[in-house]
């Protein structure tokens, strides 16, 4: 009907009217041409970087709780000071009820590191150690003041639930530089899973090849992975060559099915997978120094050691992003935070520092993105979570308006500290950096616009950093 | 998906079709004459609906004081004068503030394309279509945004007239008829053997039984293909499939969704089956939808748990709560609203197949549904979710336990109650005799004393009796040393623990108590339903009362639904509505259902979105084939299963599926449907296909769902968790209704069972639309290595191996099982070199490798994509 008419027009625009009727793909002058909304396919192919790029790969050490900057990055001569008197200033609360004005100091000591004479806590010692590696963001600010808004915030450019993270938009962008590994691994820890599980790798409305494949912490890492006992070896070679003749017979009776051609190569990868993938949670051959440098032979920091070493080894093996996770919100201390902050400190301290310092010696940490944070920091008073009299049960409320985290490689500063907080490490005040503004710099460390990076789903132009005021923080850049 | 041009020419309404198509000739700057008729309405206005009305027209929102949501008004001007000048570019404001990107603020600007419609409208004049209205308000939707098709009436075209037909099935002649518009013809129809196999799929999500197969194939009647229809949808079967594609629009779980917490509803089960015996027993499908909204209202009599169909009716209101629900955990306004939101997306996506739920914050912005249109039919459902009146979700369940099962409940209550209270009495007694004994470790003196303390209630203890008992940790309360009597003494521990399991093995025999979840309104609790600006229920404006959606009534005057009937003990709109909704004459309600049906059979819906038929959505392909449909299905009482056998036995259904060059250079993506479609079994079909082949299945139907876990390695799979002391442990995965169909495994929002999620199984947020289909390596490895595979796989050798001697014989037994059809003569070779390969990679000697050598070549055909795909 239409393809007779006798408008005149230019054929390109009748079939992009049939096109847009849904219909059909054919020119007047009888050349096929593909249907515009047909639906897309989408890989994990390598992609060119639209803009130069100096991250190939990013590891987050995602510390999920929210931990005290105050007692660990942000010195406040005046909190030690001021130490049990009143705040009068003003205060944001998450948690009211068991609020109070009592300024509590840090309760550990600061010393300056390496060239750069960062100041840090004596309860990470050996992050002390690779100071003149990193950059110390002192001036993080998101304004959501819980955990979830807060994690959403940080990791998915908003405070809501379910868009994608940036792992899903860096594999969306870049693609992967192995297909015989997953693109984006979540590292997880054997006490659990982290607060909201997997919404935290989460790919939203992009398509699902993008989203997170969480690696478990314990043997098997991945589901599946192992053949069973009696087709190990040569049984499962000559299973799948058989499998792939027979399927080959059925795509013969199908030409041009392209679905069934996919799922022929889905075993290809599959096969490829069980061995790299097994090799690369393998670090029995990483050498005894190795091991020792991320604590492996020690019982406190032999898990998250582990964890850290599995992700350097998933970068040299081309896996884009990497997130390390803690169990629950296992920074959040509004309680107890003399002895839990410790001991948290002491299992991820030296790894965390191991994982720098080896990238570097394998000149990995320039093309790396190492971060270290989490979603929030903690109030410079005192939180009585247990009763105004159980002085040593004491802890810290939530804030998100001042806090620290940490980034090194990838294109970033080394042994620099940037930004401030007010006196009393409450307010972020100079150079603040938001949760969008690190997002998006750290798609420009990858070579990416936040500005472009866009994806559509149906009416909406969908993008990880949406907000105008959004920049890159050039300050932080080589 | 939508690219922005897409969108664009979408609102050039038919009737302005010439317009469109210079339009179009416009946008690809191929633009020749200088005339290209451009008006506001169809082609400025929706541009700027979405870019500009937030802040210059919308909600009073005017900046600048500009309005540009008339003509007139732009010309007008704002602040700074005139926006537009007709005929003159360079005096435009709006175009000057929108080519610089300096409007609309923030990061999304106008595509170059959309600039370009602009540009050449004011340069033709700024026309409009029209005289513009007297008031904004009458200008908030365009008759172009009106007259969309699926707002229209369902008219019945008439049926063409296709010579050489071959059939009397009107279906064909409207396919035949579009074919034929494009130089196509039907493909040649499938052989018997794919064709049983398409149906049985289609029709029962099983593949067909070997005796299945050899009869069909045999049969020398030419009406055995229709006999075989009837059959099957005769068949129990025919509900499980079926319902569960209806499960999926109307977002079935048998949890509330949170993340943290994803407390379980124990009695949505009874939905499910409410659902299954409804397209079963060919329950009309006017009747199938009233009840689901309206079921409540449908009884008239006091509730009398001895009516079985008043039962029915209350378990069919549990469509309106499937969507997620987090106020058992967190009960704030918040959660109540989005509670509720959630719902009213399910019931409009469902029943409507319009996407209502985008005008919850504003005007809709693709179709004419006004924010306020929303509330009027949100306020059908408000005296079902009042968000003032609330009630959780435990709150929401109605016992219908006749007299009877109760009694008998009760009995065996009282029964376990008896030994649990002596039990008790022991537990108290052994734990004072730990206390004792403990306190025997202190020393003499002080001995007396301590037994003092340890028996004051802390609150009540002095500093010396804390420091004393401080001293002596082990000496403990009676209800301390109770709650870590595994610590203290774990033989009487696991001896109590056993007695207390026999106690719940008592109680487990407890008959099932009529519990049912339940959707309807609280007596004389009628909210206030009101606007809530931009969604916020904490900013409710303007009152309103129940309507339909404006542009879905047919002279665009609002469809009168009652405030309050006196009649009913509800207020009677659900009721009201849902008749309303199926009287035949709704635009949508036929249309969207049997789009449905048309969508399962074929593979892709006429209209290729199923749950949104607005603007924004895919325009039918065959627009006077789904009129006809939706018309001839109300004519003959919403038959579902009429409607069915129409479809199976037309000769498009019955095509092969196979590609042809002359329908791929036209129409790849078969929309046009001269061919069937090669599918992937979805996630359920996949798992019951395995079990059927494998002689498996558990044909226990309907009941109380099988319940998952995790297991030890984190997997989430049939069975329950096992407690030792007091510890999950990890899964029993030897449940004894393991092998159930897929539709009766319990599904928890949190907890989707591994093996149907790696295949694909839709995430209920709230609902879902159209199940997707990945390709991805973690399905290959589930096939290679999954033991529930390989287990099945020597399930099937063993099956085969007691029946059929020769290796010829098993490996035709396999093929017909796994494929519906005989092997070639070539299969067969090449299967027994495999197995051959595979038997001599064992010692000669091993009696077990012929077995399972066989084992693996059934596991890798159940991995084939010929087993896994329907021709």
């Amino acid at each position: 009907m239409l393809q007779s008419s006798a408008f005149g027009l230019s054929s390109v625009a009748a079939s992009l009217l049939l096109k847009q009727d849904g219909l059909l793909a054919k020119t007047l002058s009888g050349n096929p041409i593909k249907p515009e909304l047909e639906a897309k396919t989408y890989d994990l192919l390598p992609k060119p970087a639209p803009y130069p790029q100096q991250a190939k790969a990013m590891i987050s050490m995602f510390m999920l709780g929210g931990p005290s900057q105050i007692d660990l990055f942000d010195p406040k001569p005046e909190l030690i000071k001021r130490n049990g008197q009143t705040f009068d200033g003003d205060l944001k609360f998450d948690n009211a009820a068991q609020a109070s004005r009592e300024i509590m100091g840090p309760a550990w000591k600061f010393k300056r590191h390496g060239q750069c004479g960062t100041e840090l806590s004596e309860l990470v010692p050996h992050i002390g150690e690779i100071a003149d590696e990193i950059t110390l963001i002192r001036s993080m600010h998101s304004a959501a003041n819980n955990h979830l808004p807060a994690n959403f915030a940080l990791n998915t450019g908003q405070p809501v639930r379910g868009r994608p993270v940036l792992g899903s938009w860096l594999l969306k962008a870049l693609g992967s530089e192995t297909q015989d590994l997953p693109a984006y691994v979540a590292l997880t820890d054997p006490r659990g899973l982290p607060l909201i599980a997997k919404e935290n790798w989460n790919n939203g409305k992009l398509p699902s090849i993008y989203q997170g494949t969480m690696v478990r912490p314990s043997e098997p890492r991945i589901f599946n992975l192992d053949a069973p006992s009696h087709l190990q070896g040569a049984a499962q070679a000559s299973q799948l060559s058989f499998l792939e003749r027979f399927n080959q017979e059925h795509l013969n009776d199908h030409p041009g099915e392209n679905d069934l051609e996919a799922r022929m190569a889905s075993y290809g990868l599959a096969a490829r997978m069980q061995l790299a993938a097994k090799d690369a949670f393998d670090i029995s051959k990483e050498s005894k120094e190795t091991k020792k440098m991320y604590g492996i032979d020690e019982k406190v920091t032999r898990s998250y050691g582990t964890r850290c070493l599995i992700a350097r080894r998933l970068v040299e093996r081309g896996v884009r992003f990497i997130q390390i996770f803690c169990n629950g919100q296992s920074w959040d201390h509004h309680g107890s935070i003399l002895k839990a902050l410790p001991d948290r400190c002491r299992e991820i301290d030296r790894p965390a520092a191991a994982l720098v310092r080896d990238l570097k010696q394998r000149g990995l940490l320039d093309s790396t993105i190492v971060h270290w944070g989490g979603e929030m920091g903690r109030l410079p008073v005192i939180q009585f979570r247990e009763g105004l009299t159980k002085r040593d049960k004491v802890g810290r409320d939530h804030n998100t308006y001042g806090f620290s985290m940490w980034v090194a490689g990838g294109g970033f500063k080394s042994g620099h500290v940037h930004g401030a907080t007010d006196e009393f490490s409450h307010y972020a005040v100079e150079g603040i950096v938001h949760h969008y503004d690190w997002l998006a710099t750290v798609l420009n460390r990858f070579g990416l616009n936040h500005k472009e990076l866009s994806f559509r789903v149906g009416p909406r132009e969908l993008r990880l950093v949406e907000q105008d005021e959004a920049r890159v923080v050039r300050e932080l850049l080589v | 998906m939508d690219q922005p041009c897409n969108r664009l020419i979408r609102s050039f309404a038919s009737p302005r079709f010439l317009g469109l198509l210079f339009g179009i000739a416009l946008l690809l700057n191929r633009v020749g004459a200088s005339e290209t008729g451009l008006s506001f309405e169809a082609d400025v206005r929706p541009i700027l609906k979405v870019a500009c009305w937030h802040c210059h027209g919308e909600d009073g929102e005017t900046e600048g004081g500009l309005d540009v949501r008339l003509v007139r008004l732009m010309q007008a001007g704002g602040d700074s004068g005139p926006a537009i000048v007709a005929g003159d570019l360079e005096g435009s404001l709006l175009w000057e503030r929108i080519e610089s990107d300096e409007m609309p603020k923030g990061d999304k600007k106008l595509s170059p394309e959309e600039k370009s419609v602009i540009r050449q409208w004011i340069k033709e004049g700024a026309k409009t279509a029209r005289p513009e209205p007297a008031s904004v308000e009458e200008a908030r939707f365009t008759l172009e945004e009106l007259s969309h098709w699926a707002f229209q009436p369902v008219v019945s075209p008439p049926i063409p007239k296709v010579s050489d037909l071959g059939s009397n099935n009107p279906i064909d002649a409207f396919i035949a008829e579009r074919l034929h518009r494009e130089g196509l013809s039907f493909s040649e129809a499938a052989d018997r053997a794919t064709l049983i196999r398409r149906l049985s799929f289609d029709l029962r999500g099983l593949p067909p039984s070997p005796n299945e197969f050899e009869a069909f194939v045999t049969d020398p009647q030419p009406n055995a293909y229709a006999h075989l229809v009837d059959q099957w949808l005769a068949s129990p079967q025919f509900g499980v499939r079926w319902g569960r594609h209806w499960l999926d629009v109307a977002g079935y779980a048998e949890s509330d969704g949170g993340v943290d917490s994803d407390p379980k509803r124990e009695h949505a089960w009874r939905y499910r089956d409410y659902v299954i015996d409804a397209f079963n027993g060919n329950k009309s499908i006017q009747a199938f939808l009233r009840e689901q909204l309206a079921g409540d209202e449908l009884i008239t009599e006091a509730l009398d748990p001895y009516n079985s169909r008043q039962l029915e009716l209350l378990t069919a209101t549990g469509f309106m709560r499937m969507a997620p629900d987090l106020t058992q955990t967190s009960n704030t306004l918040a959660d109540r609203n989005m509670a509720a939101a959630e719902a009213i997306q399910v019931i409009s996506s469902t029943m409507l197949g319009l996407s209502v739920g985008c005008a919850q914050c504003h005007d809709h912005k693709y179709d004419p549904i006004g924010i306020d249109d929303y509330y009027r039919f949100r306020a059908v459902f408000d005296p079902v979710f009042p968000l003032k009146k609330w009630q959780q979700p435990g709150a929401r369940i109605v016992d219908m336990s006749t007299r009877e099962l109760r009694a008998e409940a009760d009995r065996i209550e009282a029964q376990a109650k008896v030994l649990e209270e002596d039990l008790n009495q022991r537990r108290q007694a052994r734990g004072k005799e730990i206390q004792e004994l403990k306190l025997e470790d202190v020393p003499e003196k002080v001995r007396d004393q301590t037994r003092i303390a340890v028996l004051t209630p802390s609150t009540q203890q002095t500093p010396e009796q804390k420091a004393l008992l401080d001293r002596y940790p082990m000496v403990k309360p009676v209800g301390h040393i109770l709650g870590l009597l595994v610590e203290y003494d774990s033989t009487s521990y696991r001896a109590f623990e056993k007695e207390q399991q026999k106690i719940a093995g008592i109680r487990a025999t407890k008959p099932l108590l009529t519990k049912v979840m339940v959707t309807t309104e609280q007596a004389g609790i009628i909210p206030t339903s009101q606007v809530f600006f931009r969604g916020n229920p904490e900013s409710p404006k303007e009152t309103v009362t129940p309507a339909e959606l404006m542009v879905l009534t047919r002279s665009n005057q609002n469809v009168a639904l009652p405030f309050n009937d006196e009649r009913h003990r509800t207020t009677g709109r659900r009721l009201a509505y849902a008749k309303h909704l199926t009287d035949g004459q709704h635009p949508l309600t036929a249309r969207v259902f049997v789009n449905r049906l048309w969508l399962h059979h074929m593979g892709r819906g006429l209209v290729g979105s199923p749950n949104d038929f607005g603007r924004s959505g895919d325009r039918p392909s065959h627009p006077e084939l789904l009129d006809w449909l939706a018309a001839d299905f109300v004519a003959h009482d919403w038959d579902q299963k009429r409607l069915h056998r129409l479809i199976l036995l037309s000769r498009t259904y019955q095509q092969r599926s196979q590609r042809r060059p002359e329908l791929d250079a036209v129409d790849p993506e078969n929309q046009l449907l001269g061919r069937a479609n090669l599918r992937r079994l979805e996630a359920e079909a996949i798992r019951d296909a395995i079990l059927s082949v494998t002689d498996n299945m558990n044909d226990r139907l309907g009941g109380p769902s099988t319940p998952v876990t995790q297991n030890g390695e984190g997997k989430v799979v049939i069975g329950v968790q096992k407690i030792r002391d007091g510890i999950p442990v990890g899964a029993d995965e030897n449940h004894p209704d393991a092998f159930r169909r897929s539709a009766f495994i319990e599904v928890q929002r949190s907890l989707p069972l591994n093996m149907l999620s790696t295949f694909d199984l839709p995430a209920m947020t709230p609902n879902c639309d159209l199940r997707r289909s990945t390709t991805v390596a973690t399905q290959a490895l589930w096939f290679m290595n999954d033991s529930l595979m390989v287990g099945r796989g020597s399930d099937l050798a063993k099956h085969i191996r007691s029946r059929h001697e020769t290796k010829e014989e098993q490996v035709t037994a396999i093929f017909v099982r796994l494929f519906t059809r005989h092997p070639t003569e070539h299969e067969v070779q090449s299967c027994k070199s495999f197995l051959n390969e595979q038997e001599d990679l064992y010692p000669d000697d091993d009696a077990g490798k012929a077995q399972q050598a066989l084992a693996t070549l059934c596991q890798t055909l159940m991995a084939s994509n010929r087993f896994l795909y329907v021709d």
